[in-house]
């Protein structure tokens, strides 16, 4: 992999389950050092686009290289320095302890201390059976295991989904202290609340592709996140509540604001090509 | 590093394995062990002895069974779409994943549940029952000669035909038996077909498997029986046919019998080796 090639790069993506297209063209690169948030409707191929960057789905067309290499051959290779967690999944029967010994002998850069450590924070027994731990308990040991993996490329589908408040704020936590400047963490979600403050880039996906990858930065650049007693006629999006009407609008005077990722996401699905245009520049 | 196969890596994919496995592989060798000691129980309460033949014969038999049923319990969730990402992002080639499965499933496996079923028919020998076990089966487990004997010696008719063609028969047993297949080749050859159905199909293995079996069987049947028909109808229109040419085509058609069972296990590996490399979860 060349020096300043991005982590993950895809180029001219084409994917369809038999007759259904999920992906025409879809171009787009993940950089080092970032914790990605792939948002989305339902069915627009978040989880699709994560299979196929850990090469567990092989793209019709185009192209998709993870550390300089073609995903979809499931080099070791790259594989050692990448690890996919899915939404679901069917906990072995066998306890965690031992699923976390066996599964980390292939990646160099396992941490058992920081497994263990990572358990208890999650408060999870790791001598319990991996099959018998109710579904937050799975996730939260296989979330453990993965960040102790350390490997450059973590890809999370869907890592909230059935952690109870306390958890998602360790999660939170646990996920921006793993995070360094080698590694690139992508994680699905459309519980955009769940992850907000600690997703930087945000990629939005819809049915047509991709409508942006910027920086949180670059969107409060560009857009105003507002709550104004009046409704602009310019507004992308907007909410009415009982201090007048939340609203996001172009940031002609690059003032500063917050950016609210639902916010975002509404008024990004409303404006599609508007805000294709605005964030390809 | 060798993307496509390394020592190392191959070693560790065996032991990562054996780790997660090992608790099947002993639950099904004690199974085994269970239905040699309920037989062994049921010949003492019948009072006839076993021959060290029979006992060959079904300890071969039980053997085989499992031996070929055990890709499906051993690898039933690798090429599941939800079950198998964990494998399938492991990190070792498509290669080392196949051989770890053939040195699992057709060397340790096997190896393991022989040894041990041969030791407790051994310990059972010396047990001192009136109608127990005598004598050793480890020189007539997997021996072809033992079985063909057995069967030559079962042979429910008797030549009444001149010595001539008592001496023909006699000359083709003597020419055909030691061209004939051993059992272990037959065993391996229904193992590797097993393993690639095992890896082909998703949902309901077993019972697609057999059906493909049955399916094999009639097909096979039907040739035979128009093979044996036409080669009557020859034999018919043509009596003076050469006694000698008909051990010709007997040799013949052992030693291309025996070059495809040889063959063929290693066409079915290579089919595997393909499945789990062109699979997409």
């Amino acid at each position: 992999m060349e020096k300043n090639e991005p982590t993950v790069r895809i180029e001219n993506l084409r994917f369809s389950y038999r007759k259904h297209l999920v992906f025409e063209n879809l171009s787009m690169s993940l950089e080092a050092g970032r914790i990605y948030g792939l948002l989305g409707e339902n069915g627009v191929g978040k989880t699709t686009l994560l299979r196929i960057i850990s090469g567990l789905l092989r793209p019709k067309s185009g192209d998709c290289s993870v550390l300089g290499i073609r995903s979809s051959s499931r080099n070791p290779e790259m594989l050692k320095d990448l690890y996919f967690i899915p939404e679901i999944f069917i906990a072995p029967p066998i306890p965690v302890r031992r699923f976390a010994q066996s599964n980390s002998l292939l990646y160099p850069g396992y941490d058992n201390a920081m497994f263990e450590r990572l358990c208890r924070t999650f408060e999870v027994d790791a001598s319990s059976r991996f099959d018998r731990l109710s579904q937050g308990q799975q996730k939260k040991a296989l979330i453990s295991f993965a960040l102790a993996l350390n490997t450059r490329v973590l890809l999370m589908d869907e890592p909230s989904n059935g952690l109870d408040i306390p958890s998602k704020t360790t999660l939170r936590r646990v996920i921006s202290e793993c995070a360094t400047e080698d590694r690139v963490i992508v994680i699905s979600t459309h519980q955009v609340r769940d992850l907000e403050n600690l997703i930087d880039p945000i990629v939005i996906l819809d049915r047509e592709g991709m409508i942006l990858n910027a920086s949180v930065e670059d969107i409060s650049k560009k857009l105003l996140f507002t709550t104004a007693p009046t409704l602009s006629p310019e507004a992308y999006w907007s909410e009415s509540g009982l201090n007048g009407y939340y609203q996001v609008l172009p940031n002609r005077d690059e003032a500063d604001s917050r950016v609210n990722l639902e916010a975002l996401f509404n008024a990004a699905l409303k404006n599609k090509e508007t805000f294709k245009t605005l964030f390809s520049k | 590093m060798n993307a496509t196969f390394n020592i190392r890596r191959q070693g560790l994919t065996i032991y990562k394995e054996l780790q997660e496995k090992y608790s099947i592989i002993l639950t099904s060798t004690c199974i085994i062990l269970m239905i040699y000691l309920a037989i062994w129980a049921l010949n003492l309460i019948d009072g006839e002895p076993v021959s060290t033949v029979a006992r060959a014969v079904t300890a071969a038999t039980i053997l085989s069974i499992i031996g070929c049923l055990a890709p499906f319990f051993l690898y039933k969730n690798e090429n599941r779409r939800m079950e198998g990402v964990f494998y399938a992002v492991s990190p070792s080639s498509t290669l080392e994943k196949c051989i770890s499965m053939l040195v699992i499933c057709s060397v340790i496996f096997p190896l393991l549940s022989t040894v041990l079923l041969m030791s407790l028919d051994s310990l059972l020998t010396l047990m001192p029952f009136e109608a127990s076990y005598s004598g050793s089966i480890w020189g007539c487990m997997f021996s072809s000669k033992v079985y063909m004997d057995t069967i030559m010696g079962f042979m429910p008719f008797s030549f009444n035909a001149d010595a001539m063609h008592i001496d023909l028969v006699n000359k083709m047993y003597d020419t055909v038996n030691p061209l004939s297949i051993p059992p272990i080749v037959g065993i391996a050859m229904t193992q590797s077909a097993f393993v690639l159905l095992n890896m082909l199909f998703r949902r309901h293995k077993i019972g697609y498997t057999l059906l493909t079996f049955l399916g094999i069987w009639v097909i096979g049947a039907v040739i035979s029986v128009i093979s044996a028909i036409c080669f009557f109808d020859s034999l018919q229109s043509n009596p003076d046919i050469a006694p000698e040419r008909m051990l010709q085509c007997m040799i013949t058609l052992s030693r291309a019998l025996s070059l495809i069972y040889c063959i063929l296990p290693i066409v079915f590996w290579a089919l595997t080796y393909f499945r789990i490399r062109r699979l997409q979860y």
